[in-house]
Formats: structure tokens, C-alpha cells, sequence
């Protein structure tokens, strides 16, 4: 006859739900992507937010930060949806800007 | 009274309504683009001051008034734009019995809708070349016939002119990290109403602004403070009434206008003096003495 231990099958479960937070803190949200775009043409604060509204408005993007002096601007999404560059191209060409190239 | 008073504050108030759009300059227009579907708006206060009577009036004249500007983006080069004023316009003068009188309206200006369209850019990494025309119209959404106890106002106190008058001009501007500028010619076709027909305006305005701080630009977007220098010359045509061109109407002006402007993403923060340099008006038109502006800008 086998006498269940008090706690034992939450303390199994907790040890799951830790590895599971690890796992996620370790590998970031499933399929999240970043994409560094280049854009020609961005030269003042006031235009790149225009950039910024634009790729905000792609489906799954999170975070969209510009580096004014490089002309770099980072697209972070978190929701599977990979971004073509084609879609990229377009939503900085909305903009009035030029998309050099994305990484 | 009323032909000369009207013909003598034509030089006070011809251009005083700034074609004044989003962008960099605070005195004129850029060929900046506002994002497609997106708005963006301006709102800018000013005090005029105009004086130095020639004749025995001793005439001055002050305008306070606002400007609001929205833009929109249809596409990444094609934007449309809507101004409208709010003016209080006051005048003393000395009337030939020795009594020193005020007249003055307040309230809402002649509007302007105008669209631009970018034809030419040249985007490289951290600069723009862009040429852009524009097209519109000033509205008569000001009243045009007020009057006081001195009767009907000149016509250049008035609020509005009561016509409809096609504008159009070309921007070219070239931005860089660390300064922009702009240059803007434009012409205004003035018709008739009310039975004058101020004179066609053209304009040449140039617009540089410099980056003065901060000196690095860091790893994100940081506001940029931008010291301005404008320039603003304007040539207006002598008006008519009554198909009669009016000796003390219209000429030539020129201002140099110096000023500050605080950039970020989200807004702008500015202000700017016009000061005239050179002014060469018909007849016993008043001169500019000075022009304020400040002003906010917002990208929603």
C-alpha cells in the first residue's frame, strides 16, 4: 500500500512550471524575431517617428527603437509573425523614407 | 478716408497671413514628408507691429493672431494641409480734428487648404534631398465687411479679403544630421471682392537651421536644439479699386529672421523674431517694425 507524501504532486508541478520560466527567460518568447533595418534619408527626430508609427503598425511588432546617428532602426517581434522585407520596405516607403537593407 | 485708409494698410498687412506648414522652418514650408496616413499639427502664435507713418495720422498697427495647421499624410509624398488664423487686429490713428482713435476686429481668419507633392528625393544615410510643389487656396472664411462707429474698416483691417486666391509654389530642402535647409518660392493670384483686388504676392523664403546641441547624438533619439536663421523676401503688386491701382499699396520687404527650435520625436517647440532689413513700399504704406512667432508642433 502506497502512501502518498503530502505535497508531492505540486512540488513536481512547480519544478515543471520552473524549468518552463527558465526555458523562456533562456530562449526569449517562441519565435520572436529582430530585424535591423538601415534607412536612407533619416536625418531629424520628428521624421523618424513617422518610421516608427509605420512598422508599428506590422502585425506583431513589440519594440521599435531608432539610432538616429546610424540610421539604424531595430524591429522586435514576439508573436511568430516574421516580417518580410518586402513589408518592411513598404512601411518605411509610407513613411517617405528608403529602406537601404535589414538584417 | 476709406480709399486711402485701406490703400495705406495694404503695406502692413500683405503676407502678415505666413503660408506656415509642418516642417522645419517657422516662416515658411519644408518638403519633409508626413507619414501616410498620419497627422500632424501646428500651432503658432505671433505679434506683429507695423508704424513709421509718413503722414500726419501717425498710424500704428498690431495683429496678434494664431495659426493652426493640421497635416495629413495620403501617401509617403503626398500630404494635404488646412490653415486657419485667429486675428485681433488693432489700429490708432489720429484723426484730422486732433482726436486719436482705435479701430480693430477679432476673430477668424481667411483659411488655406493646400496640397504638396513630393516629385524628387534623394535619401541617402543621414540626409535627405527632396523637392516638393504645392497647390491651393486661401479661403474667404473671414469676414470682410466689418465696420465700427467710423464706419466700414479699411480693408486690410479687415479679418478676410472676401476672395478666393489661388497660391502655388516649389520647396526644396536638404537635411542632414546636422543642419537643414530650405528654400521656397510661391506666388498668390489675389482676386476681386468687395470691389478691391489686393495686389498678387510673390515670395522667396529661405530657412537654415543648425544643430547646436546636443554635439553627440548618443545610441537612441535625443531632442536636437537647432539655432535659425530665415529670410523672407516679398514683393507685392499695387491693389486695386475699382479697377484704379491705389498709389500707397504694395512693394518690397525683406526680413531676416533668427530663432530657436527644440526638436523630438513627438513634438516641436520654437520660437523666431522677423526683423525687416530692407523695405521699399509704394506711397505712404506702413512698415513692418517686427514680427514674433512661437509656436508647438505635434506628431500624434
Amino acid at each position: 500500500m502506497k502512501t502518498a507524501r503530502p505535497g508531492g504532486n505540486s512540488g513536481n508541478l512547480l519544478t515543471v512550471l520552473a524549468l518552463a520560466v527558465a526555458f523562456w527567460f533562456a530562449a526569449g518568447p517562441a519565435n520572436a524575431e529582430t530585424y535591423t533595418l538601415r534607412v536612407d534619408g533619416l536625418a531629424c527626430p520628428f521624421c523618424s517617428y513617422g518610421i516608427e508609427k509605420q512598422l508599428r503598425k506590422l502585425a506583431g511588432v513589440n519594440e521599435v527603437i531608432t539610432n538616429i546617428k546610424n540610421g539604424t532602426i531595430q524591429v522586435k517581434t514576439d508573436t511568430g509573425n516574421k516580417l518580410s522585407k518586402v513589408e518592411l520596405e513598404a512601411a518605411v516607403k509610407r513613411s517617405g523614407f528608403t529602406l537601404r537593407s535589414v538584417n | 478716408m476709406f480709399v486711402v485708409s485701406r490703400a495705406v494698410m495694404a503695406g502692413i498687412c500683405f503676407f502678415g497671413m505666413t503660408l506656415v506648414v509642418l516642417g522645419a522652418p517657422q516662416t515658411s514650408n519644408t518638403a519633409l514628408p508626413v507619414a501616410e496616413g498620419e497627422y500632424v499639427f501646428r500651432q503658432q502664435v505671433f505679434y506683429k507691429e507695423a508704424g513709421n507713418d509718413p503722414g500726419p495720422g501717425n498710424r500704428e498697427v498690431d495683429v496678434l493672431g494664431s495659426l493652426s495647421v493640421l497635416g495629413y499624410g495620403i501617401t509617403g509624398d503626398l500630404s494635404v494641409f488646412g490653415v486657419l488664423p485667429l486675428l485681433d487686429k488693432k489700429l490708432a490713428v489720429t484723426l484730422p480734428g486732433g482726436a486719436r482713435v482705435k479701430r480693430g476686429t477679432s476673430g477668424i481668419g481667411d483659411g488655406r487648404l493646400f496640397a504638396r507633392y513630393t516629385v524628387f528625393k534623394d535619401n541617402a544615410p543621414g540626409r535627405t534631398f527632396r523637392i516638393a510643389p504645392f497647390a491651393g487656396i486661401k479661403l474667404p472664411t473671414g469676414k470682410s465687411r466689418q465696420a465700427d462707429s467710423l464706419g466700414l474698416l479699411p480693408a486690410t483691417l479687415q479679418l478676410g479679403s472676401g476672395s478666393w486666391d489661388p497660391f502655388a509654389g516649389l520647396i526644396v530642402t536638404y537635411q542632414t544630421l546636422d543642419y537643414q535647409f530650405d528654400l521656397q518660392a510661391s506666388y498668390k493670384l489675389n482676386t476681386k471682392s468687395n470691389g478691391l483686388e489686393f495686389g498678387d504676392e510673390a515670395r522667396l523664403d529661405g530657412s537654415l537651421q543648425y544643430r547646436i546641441w546636443p554635439r553627440d547624438l548618443g545610441n537612441f533619439v535625443p531632442g536636437f536644439l537647432y539655432g535659425v536663421l530665415e529670410g523672407n523676401l516679398l514683393n507685392q503688386a499695387k491693389s486695386k479699386a475699382g479697377g484704379v491701382e491705389i498709389a500707397s499699396s504694395g512693394g518690397r520687404q525683406l526680413f531676416a529672421a533668427p530663432g530657436l527650435q527644440y526638436v523630438t520625436r513627438r513634438w516641436i517647440a520654437e520660437a523666431i523674431v522677423q526683423i525687416p532689413v530692407f523695405q521699399d513700399l509704394n506711397g505712404a504704406a506702413l512698415e513692418d517694425n517686427y514680427t514674433v512667432r512661437a509656436g508647438m508642433r505635434f506628431n500624434f
